[in-house]
């Protein structure tokens, strides 16, 4: 639940990117370190890796990201990421935990399509298990390394992934060369604000 | 319980007043009121050694993390954890479901003491945040004339480097 705090004028946001084991949850997370305009750069906090020595996340990255005032409201971002192995998977219910909006990062090579499937019914699963609803948090959905030799088309990720009632947005990407990145931030930061527009809260 | 409550200019003045008698009381270097997801909301106290936001977010992080294995033997009551060190030690005591008071001491003082200090502060959060959620159970914001197409373009990437000229 995002923080908002009218005696400091502060909103606080958390956005929790999810999916398989290497899909490029952390690479986003650089990309967004390694390329985002800020008003101050020497003010640019790092990101916060915890992750084995091969450089798996084995509970989180974090990188806090403050941005614009919005109607006088400083505006502060956490991104996280979860570990995406299997095995971590209560790691991954204790990072979703105060969730406000989510972006699913799958994997685009066609190989990696059942992963894909299983972590987003893990991601809605775990989310239950914190009484929270999908339909119900803003998300979208990132379809990375599109630059992979054999990558599924786009039409097939959305059957099935995005095969829903109401479709989310989403998201081509290669995240080592930033592509998609920022389209895929500014897109849950949208949501999210809609939500805030139309709830309050 | 409902989620973290709305403060007000006088909430904040209060925990900020808890907040620095506790440190000046006890010795300890800083003291944070975090949010249960990790959200730092006050902090006082003398500069910290690291950056007090990762802390805060690293420590509710721990803190879940070890409450989640006590639940795991059958623990249910788990109210706090200290990190201990040669410098620095760190004391993570839950104020609430959705509140942490996370205290950053020197290694030379006694934790049993800060821990005992500890309840003070405590205490008047626990009072605090129930009173502030019976005023108002929910935190809102009114961004209603705000223009969401305006907001779409909320981070912006920095151009590439122009590669040089060909020579």
């Amino acid at each position: 639940m995002a923080i908002i705090n009218q005696a400091t004028k502060e909103l606080q946001v958390k956005i929790v990117y999810y999916g398989p084991a290497k899909s490029g949850k952390t690479t986003n997370l650089e990309s967004i370190f390694g390329n985002v305009q800020t008003a101050n750069p020497e003010s640019k906090t790092k990101i916060v890796s915890l992750a084995t020595s091969s450089d798996r996340t084995l509970f989180f990255d974090f990188f806090p990201l403050e941005t614009v005032t919005i109607k006088g409201y400083k505006t502060k971002f956490q991104l996280y990421t979860v570990p995406g192995q299997v095995i971590y998977n209560t790691t991954r219910q204790l990072v979703l935990r105060g969730v406000d909006g989510l972006v699913f990062v799958a994997d685009s090579t066609y190989e990696k399509m059942e992963e894909n499937v299983e972590s987003l019914k893990n991601m809605e699963d775990n989310l239950k298990t914190l009484k929270l609803n999908l339909a119900d948090i803003p998300y979208v959905l990132q379809y990375n390394k599109r630059d992979s030799a054999n990558p599924a088309p786009t039409e097939y990720m959305d059957f099935l992934l995005n095969n829903r009632d109401v479709q989310v947005p989403s998201f081509p990407a290669v995240a080592p060369k930033c592509e998609g990145v920022f389209e895929t931030l500014n897109a849950i930061t949208g949501l999210l604000l809609n939500k805030f527009l139309s709830t309050g809260k | 319980m409902t989620g973290f409550p709305q403060l007000t200019t006088e909430d904040v003045e209060q925990l900020d007043r808890l907040l620095k008698d506790f440190v000046t009381r006890s010795g300890a270097l800083a003291a944070l009121m975090v949010e249960s997801a990790g959200y730092l909301i006050h902090r006082a106290g003398g500069e910290m050694p690291a950056d007090p936001a990762e802390f805060a977010s690293l420590a509710s992080n721990a803190f879940s993390a070890a409450q989640a294995m006590s639940r795991r033997l059958k623990e249910n009551f788990f109210t706090h954890l200290r990190v201990g060190g040669t410098g620095y030690q760190t004391l993570i005591r839950q104020v609430d479901d959705t509140c942490l008071l996370i205290v950053v001491f020197n290694a030379d003082l006694e934790a049993k003491k800060i821990e005992d200090e500890a309840i003070t502060p405590v205490i008047g959060l626990y009072e605090l945040l129930k009173i502030a959620r019976h005023r108002a159970p929910e935190a809102t914001v009114d961004f209603a004339d705000i223009d969401a197409e305006n907001v779409t373009k909320f981070f912006h990437r920095t151009p590439p480097p122009t590669p040089p000229p060909a020579t």
